[in-house]
Order: C-alpha cells, then structure tokens, then sequence
C-alpha cells in the first residue's frame, strides 16, 4: 500500500501550475522514479499532479532549426522516432538502454531529467546535444541550458509550481555521429555505473571536427567534460592526444566513494576505455589511435 | 481522494471507486480478486506484475488505477479461450518453462506483447522482451525454447 494522496488530472497548464504550486505536490509522469520514491518513503506528497493531460508537454517536432521534444515522450517513443536516427540519434541509442521495454513504454525524458539522478541515462546525450530546458510556471515561460537546470544529485532550478515542458535540441550538422556508451553491473536490467556520451560533429578534412563529451555517474550531477573536448577539438586523434584526453578526463570527473554500483577507480579507468570506444566507433579508419 | 473509473479488464467492463494511491496491481489482486497478477518487488524490478495496457506490456505495480482510466487491461487470467489454453500457455506446459509458477504470468504477457507485433521472434528479440523479467527457478532456457516453439 501506498501512503495516501490526493490525484489530480489537469487538463491546463495553469491548473496544473496552481496545484503545483502548492506545497507537498508532486508532478507525476510516467511514475517509474514517483512511485517507487513513494513506495520508499523517500518522497510522501500529499498531492500528486498527473501532467500526462497536459498538450504542451507532448510531440516532437522541428521549431525552426530546433527540434523540440516534449517532456512526457516516453523512451519507448525516442527510440522508434526518426527524428532520433542521424545526427540526433545519439538519445535514441540512449533511450533504448533504459530499464526494459515495460519501464520504456512509461518512462519519460522529463522525469529521467526532473529526478535529477546523477546516471541519468538520457542525460549525457541531451548534454552532448546542448539541449535546453524549456519550463513554465507561476512566472510564465523561460528557458536555461541542461548545465544550469541541473543543481545537485536529486535537485533542479525548478522553483514552486514549474515544470519542465520539454528541449529546444539545436540540430547539429549533418554527418555529425555520436554514441552512448555505459557500463552496468550485469547484462541485463541495471543503472550506469557510468555513462558517456560523445557527439563527433564533422568540419572540413580530417581536422577541423568538434568533438563533445558528457558523462553520467561520476559527479554529483551528469557533466560535460569540456577540458577533454578541447585537446580532441580540430586534432587528428592519435595515440598521443587520445592519452592526454584520457588522461584529463580521469582527472576531471569526481566520482563518490560510497557508489553503490562501482569504485572511483573504476569509473576513472572506464571513462578513458569508453571514451577510446566510442571514439573508434565514430571516427572509425580516420581514427589513428 | 476516491475516483469514479471505468476499465475494460479481460474484455469485461468494470466501473469501481478508487483511492488515488490505490496501485493498478492492487486494484486488479484486491478489488476484482484477479490474483494471477503476481506482486514480487513492487518497485518495477522484476515484471511479475507485467499486464497489458491497451495492448503494451507495464508493470502495474508502478501505475495507479486512477491513471488506467478508460483502459483496456489484459491480465493472465484473460488469455485463455475457455477451455483452450493460449498457444504460449500450451509452448510453456510442453517445454516445462513453469516451475514455482510465480513468475509466469509476467513472462506469458510480455511474450505475448512480443509475437502480436513480430509473430516470428528470434532469440535476442525474445530476451530483449524478457529483459526486465526475473526467474529463480527455470534458469530461463526453457521459457526462451517455449516462446520460440510456440505454435502460431
Ligand atoms: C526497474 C527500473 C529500472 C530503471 N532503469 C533505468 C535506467 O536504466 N536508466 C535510467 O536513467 N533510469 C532508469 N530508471 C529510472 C526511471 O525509470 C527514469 O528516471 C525515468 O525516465 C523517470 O521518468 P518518469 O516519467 O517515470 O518520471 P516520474 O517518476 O513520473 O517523475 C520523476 C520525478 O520527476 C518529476 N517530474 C516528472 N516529470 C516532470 C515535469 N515534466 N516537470 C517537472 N517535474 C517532473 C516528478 O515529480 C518526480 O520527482 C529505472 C527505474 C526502474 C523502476
Ligand atoms: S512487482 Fe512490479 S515489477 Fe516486481
Ligand atoms: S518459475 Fe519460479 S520464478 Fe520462474
């Protein structure tokens, strides 16, 4: 049993701001972080506000040169999306790594980002892809990039009453590729001990690419690793400069002692492997390494 | 807080009254006495619970009944055709994937999920389906053979 609450299903925006408003409400999603959190005692709202009414939380379309994607899309939805292959395909890859296909068919990007869980799977992708959180709310609308939404393990700038509607993506250019990579325990059903995500964005020959790098698991919040960006950044990767970026890279991240999922020294080691991986994978025979 | 609901269960309609924590798999075990749902972690780990959902597979320890409104369930109790066992149900008895049984109900449902959109499944597709189901007792071979054995 569940300890009680009150239900509601808004059918607005501005109802379901009003009851979030008030204290001890929580919005509900998909429910696959809520519930358990409830069933826990880790969260006890007195009221739950179920957004899945909500028509400016849902779709997935192109807004200009933006793609947007709706808070409520589940994974299930990113992963059969053809607005999620290419260039973007790096969130279905994502996406489709998440629990298992009944946590997929409820599990939203919005509650993945909103429960602010430092392996977030969806959350190095969205990083590496520069997306911003679009959020409504008592003061009307505004908008901040993934890095500024995110203050700490299980905590957002969301304030009393707001809620997260979805990502204006910026579409990177085509020919980009990018990969999601992750480490779990066992083959199956399992959270990332660690997660990195790396987006390979193509210039002119074979020098002038951008690469970016997001990882999950290893800080109090999933982080870009931009000082490994910079020494891949218009180089041609080889053994030498792929070191040094594994190098910084282990030195960057500040994995917690008391994981209950792996070591620091482990996920140090496995964010210079996943990086080498993923990078073979993405630049493949230009890749000297 | 009570809720007026009206779901399609089995094919039957049922209109109840719901308290809003009131989780689906209660709903179904409690309410209706439908006790092949089974509840193993209730924390959406071990697909036990797994039902169908206007025809995709969830786990119904982590959605309220409230939020199944107007929905159509199918649970293990409605697979069968009367007296005819479902043609998983008959794969299942004939290559022993039941042991202690427990976890059968959610295997049966996720397979079903899988061959209504992909009738001819290999190997990975079937473990990708039963990715998220645990099993201690069959080591899962035979529920695997069962689902790719099944008579179309
Ligand atoms: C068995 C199991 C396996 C899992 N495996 C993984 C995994 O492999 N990888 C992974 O990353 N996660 C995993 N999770 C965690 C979870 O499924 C994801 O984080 C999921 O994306 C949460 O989304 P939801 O829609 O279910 O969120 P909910 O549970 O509905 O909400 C989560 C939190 O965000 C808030 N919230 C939700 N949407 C909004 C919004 N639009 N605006 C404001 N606040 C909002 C809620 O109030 C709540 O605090 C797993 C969970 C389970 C139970
Ligand atoms: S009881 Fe629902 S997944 Fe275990
Ligand atoms: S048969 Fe006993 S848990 Fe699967």
């Amino acid at each position: 049993m569940l300890r009680p609450f009150d239900y509601y299903r808004p059918r607005t925006l501005s109802e379901a701001i009003k009851l979030l408003s008030e204290t001890g409400a929580a919005a509900l999603a998909g429910g696959t972080d809520l519930l358990v959190n409830i069933r826990s005692g880790k969260e006890s709202p007195q009221v739950v506000v179920d957004l899945k009414d909500l028509p400016e939380l849902h779709g997935i379309h192109l807004e200009g040169d933006k793609v947007w994607l709706g808070a409520l899309t589940t994974m299930g939805e990113i992963v059969n999306a053809a607005a999620f292959r290419g260039p973007l395909g790096i969130l279905s890859e994502a996406a489709s790594v998440v629990g298992c296909c009944e946590i997929r068919r409820r599990a939203t990007v919005g509650g993945n980002i909103c429960n602010a869980s430092p392996g977030a799977d969806t959350a190095p992708a969205l990083l590496a892809l520069e997306a911003e959180a679009a959020i409504r709310g008592p003061g009307g609308a505004r908008s901040m990039p993934l890095p500024a939404f995110y203050l700490g393990p299980g905590r957002t700038a969301l304030g009393p009453g707001e809620i997260l509607s979805g990502f204006f993506i910026p579409r990177p250019p085509e020919g980009s590729r990018g990969t999601y990579l992750r480490r779990t325990r066992v083959k199956g059903m399992d959270l990332a001990g660690i997660g990195l995500a790396a987006l390979v964005i193509p210039g002119h020959g074979k020098r002038n690419h951008e690469v970016r790098l997001a990882l999950g698991a290893v800080a109090p919040t999933p982080v870009r690793a931009r000082e490994a960006e910079i020494l891949l950044q218009d180089q041609v990767v080889d053994a030498l400069s792929l070191t040094r970026a594994k190098e910084v890279l282990r030195r960057s991240i500040s994995p917690r002692a008391t994981s209950l999922r792996a070591s620091p020294e482990y996920k140090r080691e496995m964010a210079g492997v996943l990086l080498e991986m993923a990078l073979s994978k993405l630049l493949g025979e230009e890749y000297a390494g | 807080m009570k809720h007026q609901i009206r779901v399609k269960v089995n094919a039957e309609t049922h209109e109840a009254q719901v308290s809003s924590e009131l989780t689906l798999l209660e709903f179904l075990r409690d309410t209706l006495g439908l006790t092949g749902t089974k509840m193993g972690c209730g924390n959406g780990e071990c697909g036990a619970c797994t039902v169908l959902l206007s025809g995709a597979p969830v786990r119904s320890c982590l959605i309220l009944a409230v939020e199944a409104d107007g929905q159509e369930i199918l649970t293990v109790e409605g697979l069968a055709r009367g007296d005819r066992l479902h043609p998983l149900q008959e794969a299942f008895l004939e290559k022993g994937a039941v042991q202690c049984g427990f976890c059968t109900p959610g295997m049966l449902l996720a397979a079903k999920a899988l061959v209504d959109r992909q009738p001819d499944p290999d190997l990975k597709d079937v473990k990708e389906a039963l990715g998220g189901h645990l099993c201690r007792c069959t080591g899962y071979e035979s529920i695997f053979e069962a689902i790719l054995a099944h008579p179309r």
